[in-house]
């Protein structure tokens, strides 16, 4: 092998033409070992960074313990504004969680190749990302510990659940949705957890990785039946891509609710899901590679591609601010005009609106220049900026639109307690404290991949 | 030795004492329940409620109850339709009253400073016989119990007793004005029922006391509009605050309360050249203004069917020129009669406190014996009684609660809670009914007159025993007949007493005339006795702490209220604190801005601002007696300073405009006339792929008429009580988790600078085609096959959607338990027919669901149909003005479904689709033409 071929030559994205999507040279085994590399001596700050990750878990479990044994009224939630933070954070994590199936399964089907970097990231911020979400609809209940009747299941009781409700379907698509994205992300990783194992330096670590490698030896049959099962398995994991978000806005398109009542939300919510997913995928992705120096590994032909995807969705989210006020005005509605048009833009909580705007449509649009798109700080910014629009989103939908609604005397204001921002703001940590380990102890770059790449690309130059 | 105490015994004897003592320290709760019956009593089937007939009395005016009790617990208090003052209705304050009984911080033991003491040594210290020049002055309330009045006289003949009344919230100034025109204290006895016209000079006569509930029927009664053809009455008010009746007015003059008695005196003036003669008085204005000119004219187009009222709040002088209009009009005998006060001495000296306070100053009191109030709080603020009572050797305070006045008491003595002693009382009218205890005393306490009687020397005299001594020495025919059939009926039938026939005495009528205008204060404060706290009496009740006020919606606070014209010249905004100084006392306010207030005035309710520690009452407000003077008590000159200090307020109703919204549908009489059927379109189906199929033999459905609900809140409280409904605290309130399943919508109506306002009850609407229901993930609430929208408290996990797709927000939500930081002695007051819901989970109006079944079952039993009218739910059955019916909807004849073929008749939201089943008919009003020609 070579350690001087020229690797501008090789690694060329066709589809996207011009950038490289792989700058490293040298052999296989320089790669390997360098991308293992964090797995076997801790970076310095990392017991840091854990410890106060963990320490924001803890507040998140405390907050949720202490509400579970309390009650909701500990929340800011009132009436009418029986759902709030809840279900924001639950609908923005979810979101969140939508890129890395994306990126994983519907680039794969596409074959695009620049996912290939980053695509072990993306699914394992899907699996935290869901996580997440994944506590919100249990704890805003009013009774938890009865949380399991929303599923169907042969009860004494000889109740089912109540299909016509959205709500049951969410259960069933969130926990679709985990379940396929976690074995999707695990067989991706069953041939570089086995180069784990070979590479460890002590007993201890060879066995640890040897249990979750299930045995891979690298065999051309485990090779060719692990092509054919990733290949259907994504497959199965794209449409969950559409369904999930699609379910979720159910929960707020089948009510009556003005701002609520609306035909365009399954694909404006996938459309925003995959928004705040890929800028989630760029805040992680960025600070990671100024950190381990995968400057030639996640390159700007990433990063153009990653901020194109944010300019895309971001205009179908635009367009999506534009057509629900024209419905509204259009369907001469009163009370969907009040809310749209009125309560929105000009109303107690106009702000938020706002925020959205220039947050979601605004910011976004500086992508259209090149030397924003290559500079990853920059399209870090922006992804901050999408990232709080997202949430502020979902606040606006669900907040604006029950805090007024048909009648005026139940009309009210929402105000977040304290313990709704420690849960909002636990969610974040614990995701981060999850993220961390993942990053400590699994290899986050798909080794076995990129140096399928690189062969590939050289079989292909040569 | 054989008489020795062998082991045997001297363990029977441990064991029984253990036993005592176990008992002994079960006080707090009806003993008798504590063991289930050996032989159960042959009245009692457990689980079924007994009703029994009581009184209560709020100022001396005593009101019919049916109280239903379980298993020797009272749980709900409901009108008795026999008594006069009642028909069946009670108002928010009597019923909340039960919650008294159980309040655990109540005065509880007879004490002596801060030691407790005996009976016996407290009847002995207020029996005591004065030192030689000194008397033993005893302060009761306003009183018309027949047995007590007989105490107070065989008192007053022990010669060194001196009895005095008194009562912050009192018709004094109406017995005067009686005076003033007759020359003799009468009682008007209103009948509503054959007005056309009727002028409230400040009078609250749909939510006041004494005869309100039965003058709210029949008012009601000539605004029922079941046709285009239907005449209905004309109600002119003229107020400084927006009241219930300024609500329900067709014609309303904001005004200054002093300035009342000028436009009573103008109409008068007016009404007298109107009638012409040969004694017309000359014109008191050269001008008078339209209003004044349209109601003279009004009220002189019908005369002998019109009716002036005025307010107890307002001056001897009002009272008197309203006398003097019915007269004028011919009203005396048609819509207006005179009776005997039924308050003992009404009008007389003894109900002024001055005489107490100059007996204390020259040093005569030897004993002061106060039964029942709070003078030390409520009386005005320049007698200063609690440093005049500690002048007084010996003082002693009987009362239901522990009061200021009790800490101002060297003996105190709890008062037995209405609903646990023997008393009787009369009606407005002077109906006597008697009242007989519901619970055995859950503290050791004694009547009122068992501490008169005591003071006579007569210790160990029964409740029981006075009441009936009285009756059996006043009772024609065979006693135990009497007694028995009084108290089955709740009245004794002592046959109607005859009108007193008296007539106005013109020269003291021209002398008010003949008094010149009164100018307008820059700023005046209009003290008014609060909804629910009453003068304060009510200040430990939960309930009605948390019942919104009628008007402002506000709950746990009173505050500044003020027009939105005065609150932009004083640069005031709600929950701004200001300091209101009134003749150098001054006590710091919340604003709230009040639209349909007088411009230049404040209002200010009484009976917050209490400070007895450890209590509900305790911070909660401010304390406006403390600006009252003796020489001014209701209105007074008032300067207001702005703080930089903000007080938050507890609104159950934040906003308060419909928004252009067809919510509550409101047309002049001229309109309706006009368009009988205006409401048809919001009456009909729309069109929808899907039936309906209704399959039980019963549907059952609601009507809910606007024109005859005043929003007086009876409903609420009736809700309350019947369903179990916990309060939440001020802290909930204000986040918007108050748990009332009935709530009344207030909406300002008209020009915002002149608003008037309407009510709306809102409750489940029980929707055919309910949104709460298809988003239940777990079948939580569910419809039922005759129509009624179900929960299932038991299956509900609480995700809340169906509170998010309630088009009418009409569900609740248990955010925590509030049933668990409630004193034990709170669960017997419960209703055992309803679930105590639990923590998470939703609730809602049921329409009663416990009494529909209870109704089928009995139905069942006895192998007949139900009968119209049988069901009758709780806030129904309390309404003073029969503004609800409830009832079967798929039979044609009953008295629900012919109230659906009105022309007013719509669902509210009915574009929704949701078909709901509670329907109401729209409110109409009946402006008088003359004051609305452009």
């Amino acid at each position: 092998m070579s350690t001087t071929a020229p690797a501008l030559d090789l690694m060329h994205d066709e589809p996207t033409g011009g950038e490289p999507v792989l700058l490293r040279g040298g052999t296989d085994l320089e790669l390997t070992d360098e991308l293992l590399a964090p797995l076997w001596r801790p970076w310095p700050w990392f017991r840091y960074a854990l410890g106060v990750t963990g320490l924001g878990s803890l507040a998140l479990f405390a907050a949720l313990g202490y509400t579970v044994t309390t009650g909701i009224g500990l929340w800011g939630n009132n009436i009418p504004v029986a759902w709030a933070f809840a279900i924001i954070n639950f609908v923005w994590w979810i979101g969140i969680g939508h890129a890395g199936t994306f990126i994983s399964a519907v680039l794969l089907l596409f074959e695009v190749r620049w996912r290939t970097s980053i695509n072990r990231f993306a699914e394992a911020m899907t699996l935290f990302a869901v996580l997440q979400a994944g506590l919100f609809p249990i704890f805003h209940m009013g009774r938890a510990w009865f949380a399991y009747w929303l599923i169907p299941y042969p009860s004494e009781m000889g109740i089912w659940p109540q299909f016509r409700s959205s709500l049951p379907w969410d259960v069933v698509a969130v926990t679709t949705y985990f379940i396929v994205s976690l074995l999707f992300w695990y067989s991706g990783l069953i041939p570089d957890l086995a180069t784990a194992r070979d590479r460890a330096p002590t007993l201890l670590r060879r066995r640890l990785y040897g249990i979750f490698a299930l045995g891979w030896r690298g065999e051309l049959a485990h090779w060719r039946h692990y092509r054919i099962m990733y290949l259907v398995m994504g497959g199965l994991a794209t449409p969950l891509v559409l369904s999930v978000h699609t379910d979720v806005s159910f929960d707020f398109a089948i009510t009556q609710l003005p701002g609520w009542h609306s035909s365009i939300f399954p694909p404006y919510f996938v459309a925003g899901a995959i928004y705040s997913g890929f800028a989630m995928v760029l805040q992680l992705m960025i600070p990671a590679r100024a950190i381990f120096g995968l400057k030639d590994v996640i390159t700007k032909n990433h990063l153009d591609n990653m901020a194109k995807m944010l300019l895309v969705t971001g205009w179908i989210v635009t367009y999506t601010y534009l057509v629900e006020p024209f419905m509204a005005w259009w369907s001469n509605d009163q009370y969907e005009m009040y809310d749209q048009l009125i309560d929105r833009p000009t109303g107690s909580y106009a702000p938020v609106f706002w925020g959205v705007i220039f947050c979601n449509c605004i910011v976004v649009q500086a992508l259209w220049m090149k030397s924003w798109r290559t500079s990853a700080w920059r399209i870090f910014l922006v992804a901050c900026f999408i990232q709080l629009g997202m949430w502020s989103e979902r606040f606006m939908l669900i907040v604006t639109s029950l805090h007024r609604d048909f009648l005026p005397s139940s009309w009210r204001m929402y105000t977040p307690s304290w313990i709704d921002w420690t849960i909002l703001g636990g969610t974040v940590f614990f995701f981060l404290f999850l993220f961390l380990l993942f990053l400590r102890f699994v290899p986050f770059i798909p080794i076995s991949e990129l140096k399928e790449m690189r062969h590939e690309a050289r079989r292909r130059h040569a | 030795m054989s008489n020795s105490v062998s082991r045997r015994v001297v363990l029977q004897l441990v064991g029984a004492g253990a036993a005592a003592v176990g008992t002994s320290a079960c006080s707090r709760g009806p003993q008798e329940l504590i063991v289930p019956y050996v032989n159960q009593p042959p009245e009692v089937t457990p689980s079924v409620p007994t009703w029994y007939a009581t009184v209560a009395s709020l100022s001396g005016y005593g009101v019919g109850i049916l109280a239903e009790s379980h298993e020797g617990r009272p749980t709900k208090l409901e009108g008795n339709p026999r008594h006069p003052a009642s028909a069946g209705a009670l108002s928010a304050l009597e019923q909340a009253s039960l919650l008294d009984v159980y309040d655990d911080t109540r005065a509880r033991a007879i004490g002596h400073g801060e030691l407790p003491t005996t009976w016996a040594a407290f009847a002995s210290a207020i029996a005591a016989a004065p030192p030689s020049g000194k008397r033993t002055h005893v302060l009761l309330e306003p009183t018309s119990a027949p047995h007590l009045v007989e105490l107070v006289q065989r008192l007053r003949a022990r010669g060194d007793v001196v009895v005095h009344f008194d009562a912050a919230v009192s018709r004094r100034a109406a017995w005067v004005g009686a005076k003033l025109a007759f020359g003799r204290v009468v009682e008007s006895l209103y009948d509503f029922s054959h007005a056309e016209v009727v002028l409230s000079l400040d009078a609250d006569f749909l939510s006041g006391n004494s005869g309100a509930l039965s003058w709210a029927r029949a008012w009601a009664s000539r605004r029922r509009m079941n046709g285009a053809s239907d005449t209905m009455s004309r109600l002119y008010v003229a107020e400084p605050r927006l009241s219930v009746t300024g609500m329900a007015a067709d014609e309303r003059l904001r005004i200054q309360g002093r300035q009342v008695e000028g436009i009573a005196a103008d109409i008068l003036a007016e009404l007298l050249s109107l009638k012409g003669g040969d004694d017309t008085p000359a014109p008191r204005r050269a001008t008078p203004s339209p209003w004044v000119r349209a109601v003279a004219r009004d009220l002189h187009g019908n005369a002998g069917a019109s009716l002036v009222l005025a307010g107890d709040t307002q001056s001897p002088e009002v009272h008197a020129l309203a006398h003097a209009m019915n007269e004028s009009l011919g009203n005396v005998g048609r819509t207006v009669t005179y009776g005997v006060s039924p308050v003992f001495e009404a009008g007389e000296d003894s109900h002024e406190l001055e005489g107490l306070v100059r007996a204390i100053d020259a040093g005569e009191v030897a004993t002061l014996v106060v039964v029942g109030g709070d003078p030390v709080y409520t009386a005005p603020a320049d007698l200063e009684l609690a440093r005049r009572f500690a002048a007084i050797s010996t003082t002693a305070y009987v009362g239901v609660r522990d009061t200021r006045t009790a800490r101002a008491c060297a003996w105190t003595c709890p008062e037995l809670h209405w609903l646990e002693a023997w008393s009787d009382a009369l009606a407005f009218d002077g109906t006597p009914a008697i009242a007989q205890p519901l619970v055995r005393p859950l503290v050791d306490g004694r009547s009122a007159g068992q501490v008169l009687v005591a003071m006579i020397g007569q210790h160990d005299a029964s409740s029981r025993d006075l009441v009936q001594a009285y009756w059996r020495a006043h009772a024609t025919g065979d006693f135990d007949v009497f007694w028995r059939q009084s108290l089955v009926h709740g009245v004794v039938s002592t046959g109607t007493a005859p009108p007193v026939d008296v007539g106005v005495d013109w020269t003291a009528i021209s002398r008010i005339l003949a008094a010149p205008p009164r100018s307008a204060a820059p700023l005046e404060i209009a003290f008014f006795a609060d909804a629910k706290m009453y003068d304060g009496r009510f200040g430990d009740n939960a309930w009605l702490q948390e019942l919104p006020d009628p008007v402002t919606k506000l709950t746990w606070d009173n505050a500044a209220l003020v027009s939105p014209a005065t609150a932009t010249r004083l640069d005031v905004d709600d929950e701004q604190v200001v300091n209101i100084e009134v003749r150098g006392r001054s006590v710091r306010a919340p604003v709230l801005v009040v639209p349909g207030m007088a411009d230049d005035v404040v209002a200010i309710a009484l009976g917050y601002g209490q400070d007895v520690p450890d209590r509900t009452s305790h911070g909660v407000g401010c304390n406006a007696h403390a600006l009252r003077d003796s020489r001014a008590e209701w209105f007074d000159d008032a300067t207001l300073h702005v703080t930089g200090d903000r007080h938050p307020l507890s609104l159950t109703q934040e906003h308060g405009s419909m928004e252009g919204r067809p919510i509550v549908l409101c047309h002049t009489l001229a309109e309706y006339r006009a368009d009988p059927d205006f409401a048809k379109p919001m009456n009909q189906r729309p069109d929808s792929l899907y039936g309906l199929v209704p399959d039980a033999p019963h549907q059952w459905g609601m009507t809910i008429d606007l024109n005859a609900c005043t929003g007086c809140s009876a409903c609420v409280v009736a809700c309350m009580a019947e369903n179990n409904i916990p309060t939440v605290g001020k802290g909930g309130v204000r986040l918007g988790r108050a748990m009332h399943w009935l709530r009344l919508d207030r909406y300002y109506v008209g020009d915002p600078r002149d608003s008037g306002a309407v009510v709306q009850p809102m409750l489940c609407q029980h929707c055919e085609k309910a949104p709460c229901e298809y988003v239940c993930p777990v079948n939580a609430t569910v419809h039922s096959h005759d129509g009624l929208n179900e929960m299932v408290y038991n299956r509900c996990v609480g995700t809340r959607f169906c509170s998010n797709n309630c088009a009418y927000k009409v569900r609740r939500f248990n955010f925590f338990n509030y049933n668990a930081d409630k004193p034990e002695s709170l669960a017997l007051v419960m209703n055992p027919d309803v679930t105590v819901r639990a923590r998470g989970v939703m609730e809602k109006c049921t329409y009663c669901v416990q009494r529909i079944r209870e109704a089928e079952i009995v139905a069942r039993r006895d192998q007949r149909p139900i009968a119209d009218g049988e069901i009758v739910t709780a806030c129904q059955q309390t309404c003073p003005t029969g503004a609800i019916h409830f009832g079967d909807i798929a039979d044609p004849g009953t008295h629900v479904s012919r109230s659906r073929e009105s022309g007013r008749l719509y669902a509210v939201l009915n574009d929704l689709g949701t078909l709901p089943r509670t329907r109401y008919l729209a409110r109409i009003v009946n402006p008088n033409p003359d004051l609305h020609r452009t």
